[in-house]
């Protein structure tokens, strides 16, 4: 019992640690700080203002009004609240962003450990594939994907997806290639614990850092591949309001009304920047030796 | 060294093989067969059986596979669904336009991001590091579309310098150069200082240093040499990840190269087309990554001899 303490009050401490260390870096808490900001409003975005009333249904009497008391941030081509838009969008980019990191870290860890812990053939086979993926520029396989599977939120997520998969392969191989033949491995294989069990309770816990760093990064990617998707008309279909097929939808209307491209495209910018620097800011809060 | 070249382009044969089974298996699950596409949705079904038994779609999937490289090998990647013509005429005509917008950007990405890298790295800590630092971080930010729409709302509504669409003159280019080498020129700004940062702490130039040889000499003869290697894989890369970019770049300004073409065909179910145009652009990449391991070999003397004594 009292050894179950002690690990737990380990762990915590070394978590304290780690946030101290990331407290230090203004950078990475600003991105902290307007990650939080975009995601209260899109958690709260249907109390702050419904769907239904202010994000989709037209209103063609009001229709490009300029930013004023009533619209923060005007009104868009079929006179729908731009600012309801935003936040409606935001829900949709960063579940995009963050469930899609999810699945490929998850298909990646797989992939990665099986690779880098079984060596030969499984190796190599793992990593001809990735490097093949690897060769088709990103968005064109997402383009691919989306295209064979049709619109929508959960084909786009896939697509975007299957793009970053070989990256997280390759980082978590190399990870666990370092510490395939380390002593706690063999003890733990000694004990008779299966590969399965090695993997995911001696591994993965070890591989856990620069695995956050590149996810973490992963998420700013994620957010401007699908807005690009969306953006030419194969990621989320209109009238559902993400930031790329807003910013689609508002180049009909750029010579009378910039304030809609401006909008959807300092949020997208914002939010991947936040990633990005939280990103890097992880990195030397996990492993301070890596700080240039 | 001869024999390393050579290895190094059969090593490529199954790559590029997988690479085409891949994006082959993808589109082969975009719904409906290729006869519904080709007559469309009012045909009778008679016509579209016998076509899709003509076109062989009714084959085994390996059968089918083994046959588009077959027609590959010969130069025939099909016709296209929408026409009726060899798709790659059509990627041969386009082809020039995305190769010309790619390559400015390399040139123009590599011709400011380089220089400002080792000067934010010679002058660590400075005022002027920290700003090509942040401004790298907001440039690897932008949406390549969104930066393209502000440039046109600047350059071509507002001032009226630049046309916003269209390839005609090399004033077209202009802009989509620019919005094109513009997230990337952040990503190699960054390399190129950290991997200056980490030559300029190695001992030789320490040792440099000690011989009393010039801050000019140092930096250029024994750092800079030496950080290339890793400079030069990062412009390589960013080749292929510009390839991808184009397709953004060259929807917003309406350049008629491949990216534009590839979006078209896949509204309009080409899939002969699309595959053709992946296909053609994820060789290329995989030909420049070769001519980056190449010309590693070339530049360093160790892996050099590492492939004589081979």
């Amino acid at each position: 019992m009292e050894a179950v303490n002690k690990t737990q009050t380990k762990k915590n401490s070394q978590i304290a640690e780690i946030w101290r260390r990331l407290r230090k870096n203004k950078a990475a808490m600003i991105g902290l700080v307007i990650i939080s900001i975009f995601a209260f409003f899109a958690i709260f975005a249907e109390n702050i203002a419904s769907y239904e009333e202010f994000a989709v249904k037209q209103n063609i009497r009001e229709r490009l009004q300029p930013p004023s008391s009533e619209h923060i941030f005007g009104t868009d081509g079929y006179g729908r609240d731009v600012f309801a838009r935003l936040i409606h969008g935001g829900r949709i980019s960063l579940t995009i962003g963050i469930v899609s990191t999810a699945v490929s870290v998850f298909f990646g860890a797989i992939l990665g450990s099986m690779a880098g812990f079984y060596g030969g053939k499984i190796d190599n086979f793992i990593t001809r594939i990735t490097d093949a993926v690897m060769c088709i520029p990103a968005i064109l396989l997402a383009l691919c994907v989306a295209s064979a599977l049709g619109n929508g939120m959960i084909n786009l997520m896939i697509a975007i997806s299957i793009s970053q998969i070989p990256g997280f392969t390759r980082v978590i191989r190399s990870v666990i290639l370092t510490l395939r033949d380390q002593d706690y491995i063999r003890a733990a294989r000694s004990c008779g614990t299966s590969d399965a069990r090695i993997i995911y309770k001696h591994i993965l816990p070890n591989a856990i850092g620069p695995i956050i760093v590149q996810a973490t990064m992963a998420i700013s990617d994620m957010i401007l591949t699908a807005a690009g998707l969306s953006f030419i008309g194969m990621g989320i279909a209109p009238p559902q309001p993400e930031w790329g097929t807003m910013l689609s939808e508002a180049k009909e209307h750029i010579r009378y009304a910039p304030y809609l491209i401006a909008f959807p495209g300092i949020s997208i910018v914002l939010n991947a920047l936040s990633f990005n620097l939280l990103g890097d800011g992880l990195r030397d809060a996990l492993d301070p030796r890596l700080k240039d | 060294m001869l024999k390393f070249v050579l290895k190094r382009i059969l090593l490529m044969i199954p790559t590029i093989l997988l690479v085409i089974l891949i994006v082959f298996s993808i589109m082969n699950l975009a719904p409906g067969s290729p006869g519904r596409l080709i007559l469309g949705q009012t045909a009778p079904q008679e016509a579209v059986d016998q076509l899709n038994e003509e076109l062989g779609y009714n084959n085994p999937f390996l059968v089918r596979f083994a046959n588009y490289i077959l027609d590959i090998c010969k130069g025939d990647f099909g016709n296209s669904y929408r026409t009726g013509r060899p798709v790659f005429e059509e990627v041969l005509n386009r082809l020039p336009v995305t190769l010309k917008l790619s390559t400015c950007a390399i040139i123009l990405m590599v011709s400011i991001g380089v220089p400002i890298g080792i000067l934010s790295a010679v002058k660590q800590y400075s005022a002027m590091d920290y700003f090509f630092t942040i401004s790298a971080m907001f440039l690897a930010a932008f949406p390549v579309f969104w930066f393209g729409l502000m440039m046109i709302l600047t350059f071509s509504l507002h001032l009226g310098w630049l046309p916003s669409n269209g390839a005609e003159t090399w004033r077209h280019y202009i802009m989509p150069i620019i919005t094109l080498s513009l997230p990337y020129l952040a990503i190699v700004m960054r390399l190129t200082r950290s991997t200056m940062l980490e030559t300029i702490r190695q001992d030789y130039v320490r040792t440099a240093r000690a011989k009393g040889a010039s801050e000019k000499t140092v930096i250029f003869k024994h750092a800079l040499k030496n950080a290339l290697l890793p400079i030069i894989t990062i412009i390589g890369m960013t080749f292929g990840l510009m390839l991808g970019g184009a397709v953004l770049t060259e929807t917003v300004f309406s350049l008629p190269g491949l990216g534009t073409m590839i979006v078209t065909a896949i509204r309009l179910k080409d899939i002969p087309q699309v595959m053709a145009a992946v296909i053609l652009l994820s060789v290329m990449f995989s030909f420049i990554m070769l001519i980056v391991d190449l010309l590693y070999a070339a530049i360093d003397p160790r892996i050099k001899a590492m492939y004589k004594k081979g």
